[in-house]
């Protein structure tokens, strides 16, 4: 057995899973909790607590999986920041996921929607808006539509109906916006009942598994540690972001420039002209 | 103060310091009971003339210490006292096979909560109603692994301890690796300027992200330039405020995932504190009472130390720092940002006394500044010469703005040396770096015979040299965070971190 901790603070909701990177199936401990603007004083104290019940010392973790939003800026980064801090003490390889991603697996996971069905997960992105994410079920897993972006609930309420389709909702963002997309999706929206809006251990365990991208979970499953850390070295993980920083965002208007698609912070975005 | 074993015959004394500590005190009969049993240990902190002044006990059960009692008598609460008391009897928990250490406290004990917090035990749970006497909860706190932070102690008090040290309080991503509090091994700064600079200054959300993406990168060439594996290290240290909140946040997230799981000790370091230690860095003999002048882009204030590590803050600004009238009269320029160095350099090239600008509260009764009224008195200048179609003259702008800010530091400065009986004055923080600052100070604390202390200019802008200078001392004393800790983006020179 080779534990690895999975955890995600992007909400307003804690969740953390402890997986095993010998048996993508296993799960060995979870817990979720509502942790509102609290994540960086119980984050580590959750996990720890986590691990000594299961009998597992730090020292004993083979991986650090991480929830990279988007979701709340500062929730984000509290949760990659620890992850960073928690891989690089440990010389152990980082790998991340979206939360939004992992907020279907749980859905996935709990049977709850038929394969072949939709499921639409959306985030809760203040100012009015919402980070929205559509999931095609297969008995496999789950196969996302689309990148990661903010939008309108309106606007991403229209996309979602042109497809005619059911949808199953889930996700913070329903709590403000759950009404438009009801009005507008009309019979194909599935409101889930709330206790799956948020992320769980189960599910960010499924979703650091499923990930896609350089440096995965599978992909540094079958190596050594020191390996697998120099391949997902803690330094190279990133937030998923979608917005630049107002300041960016008031520049860009100016200019009449575009955001870039993905919205992810790299290092040479918001670097000098 | 000396520890030592307790004895029968000190349990009268003991007794009475209980009855005096806690609404449901234990009698003689139970302190008596305790005595002989191999699983426990039991220390009494004595007073050179041999007086009882504090005790406490723990109970070792499956690799765990349960603290069972701690007390100090009143007259000597708050010395530092209960918390050697707590470390040496960690130190007999680990020799009879304890790893950690557990403790129940009641809620509103806030004196003893806070005392368990410094030593690095969080709070884990709560137990509604435990003391029946007194119907009170109980917090149930619980250490991080003993073995690490004695050994961290031991090697700080020996002057052999390794420390690793992040800042990231504004807009630089810093790691330094030290040793013994003076011995800087590796001193790395990212600086984001560039990334900040087109905004006119700093701006939260950007420095944040870049203190993400920079963090892991920026140690690993702190530990490679110092030569040093993170194992080698005894302790951590990362700034927890003041300053940018989200950017403490990344710094104090990482730190304490870091030390997690490499099973080091953090500390947590007062960045203006930090300030102060630079100084120390440079001038090892430098000894207090000492006036310190910290002057940055976002503080301007005097502060009074009576010893290390006892700060009052005597004077401040009421309205803008230093560097902040800096920033805001390049702007208004077309200078850029920052504004302190182009100011600076232009200066060098103009007449300081060409244009009288004010010098606000330069003879107020107090030790107070404010820079709002010459910051207006300069935009008023600039925007009279451009109606009258006059061309600036930046270098004499710059270098009469300048005179006026330093005259009036210089001059408070001055002030609170003879108010306070001072023997030396520290010049911290960013604006330190300013040469004709520096120059004007030195030449008045000459002329009264007072030691000037500036650090070098490496160590006056924003590092983590000085943080790990600032966490040797607090790691001496045993003064740790716990996994709970956060950032304090409002702390104040002198609190408790």
């Amino acid at each position: 057995m080779r534990p690895f901790i999975a955890f995600d603070t992007a909400t307003d909701h804690l969740a953390l899973g402890v997986g095993d990177l010998d048996d993508p199936g296993r799960l060995l401990a979870e817990v979720d909790r509502p942790a509102p603007r609290a994540a960086n004083t119980v984050l580590l104290a959750a996990m720890d607590t986590l691990l000594s019940e299961r009998g597992i010392e730090p020292a004993d973790l083979a991986a650090v999986a991480c929830g990279r939003g988007p979701g709340s800026f500062t929730g984000v980064r509290i949760g990659v920041a620890t992850a960073k801090g928690a891989a690089h003490g440990g010389r152990l390889p980082l790998v991340g996921f979206s939360t939004l991603d992992a907020i279907a697996w749980r859905v996935w996971l709990a049977g709850q929607v038929d394969p072949g069905g939709l499921i639409g997960v959306i985030g809760d992105a203040m100012r009015g808006e919402v980070y929205p994410a559509l999931f095609r079920v297969t008995p496999e897993g789950l196969t996302r539509h689309g990148d990661y972006g903010v939008t309108s609930p309106q606007a991403c309420a229209a996309a979602w109906s042109s497809l005619r389709e059911k949808v199953v909702l889930v996700g913070a963002g329903l709590a403000k916006h759950r009404m438009v997309f009801e009005e507008v999706l009309g019979e194909c929206a599935v409101v889930a009942e709330s206790r799956w809006w948020t992320p769980d251990g189960a599910g960010l365990v499924a979703a650091a598994w499923a990930a896609t991208g350089d440096s995965t979970l599978s992909s540094v499953a079958g190596m050594s540690t020191a390996e697998a850390y120099e391949k997902a070295h803690p330094g190279r993980l990133l937030p998923i972001y979608t917005r630049l920083s107002d300041a960016e965002e008031a520049e860009r208007r100016r200019e009449r420039s575009s955001t870039p698609a993905n919205g992810v912070a790299g290092p040479l975005e918001g670097g000098p002209r | 103060m000396s520890v030592r074993p307790m004895t029968g015959s000190d349990i009268p004394a003991i007794a009475g310091i209980e009855r005096t500590s806690f609404d449901d005190p234990w009698n003689e009969a139970l302190f008596g009971d305790e005595l002989g049993r191999p699983d426990r240990s039991w220390l009494v902190a004595t007073s050179p003339d041999g007086r009882i002044q504090g005790y406490g006990g723990v109970m070792v059960t499956h690799g765990d210490a349960h603290l069972m009692d701690l007390a100090v008598e009143p007259g000597v609460r708050g010395s530092g006292l209960g918390r050697r008391l707590l470390w040496a009897l960690a130190e007999g928990s680990v020799a009879l096979g304890a790893r950690r250490m557990t403790l129940e406290v009641a809620a509103s004990n806030a004196a003893a909560v806070s005392l368990y917090e410094s030593c690095g035990f969080d709070i884990r749970g709560r137990r509604r109603g435990y003391y029946p006497r007194t119907g009170d909860d109980a917090l149930l706190m619980w250490s991080r692994p003993l073995g690490p932070h004695l050994d961290a102690m031991r090697a700080a008090v020996a002057g052999d301890d390794l420390v690793l040290a992040i800042e990231s309080s504004c807009d630089e991503t810093a790691a330094s690796v030290m040793r013994g509090g003076t011995e800087q091994l590796s001193n790395v700064v990212a600086s984001q300027v560039d990334f900040h600079a087109r905004f006119g200054g700093v701006v939260p959300e950007i420095a944040s992200r870049k203190h993400t993406e920079a963090i892991a990168g920026v140690v690993d060439e702190a530990l490679e330039a110092a030569g040093v594996r993170l194992s080698d290290c005894h302790a951590m240290a990362v700034t927890i405020g003041p300053g940018l909140v989200g950017a403490l946040v990344v710094g104090v997230a990482y730190a304490k995932g870091l030390a997690y799981t490499a099973g080091l000790p953090l500390v947590g370091v007062n960045h203006l504190e930090g300030h102060i230690y630079a100084a120390r860095l440079l001038d090892p003999g430098l000894e207090p009472p000492i006036v310190a002048l910290l002057v940055s882009g976002g503080h301007t204030m005097l502060v009074h130390i009576t010893e290390w590590g006892r700060y009052e803050t005597i004077g401040r600004t009421l309205d803008d720092a230093v560097g902040e009238a800096f920033d805001k009269v390049a702007k208004l320029l077309g200078l850029g940002y920052p504004g302190g160095p182009v100011l600076s350099r232009l200066a060098v090239d103009g007449d300081q006394q060409a244009i009288p600008f004010p010098r606000p509260m330069l003879r107020t009764d107090d030790l107070n500044v404010s820079l709002s009224g010459l910051k207006t008195a300069v935009i008023q200048y600039v925007e009279g010469e451009r109606s009258a179609g006059r061309a600036l003259r930046l270098p004499d702008i710059a270098a009469s703005f300048q005179a006026a800010v330093t005259d009036v530091q210089v001059a408070k400065t001055v002030r609170a040396v003879n108010e306070h009986g001072a023997r030396a004055v520290v010049l911290a923080g960013g604006v330190a770096a300013n040469p004709f600052l520096r120059e004007r100070l030195r030449g008045a604390l000459d002329d009264m015979g007072v030691r000037l202390s500036v650090p070098p200019m490496d160590l006056c802008t924003d590092n983590a040299a000085m943080i790990a200078a600032a966490a040797h001392d607090a790691i001496s004393a045993g003064r740790f965070l716990g996994l709970g800790a956060d950032a304090v983006p409002n702390l104040r020179l002198g609190h408790a971190v």
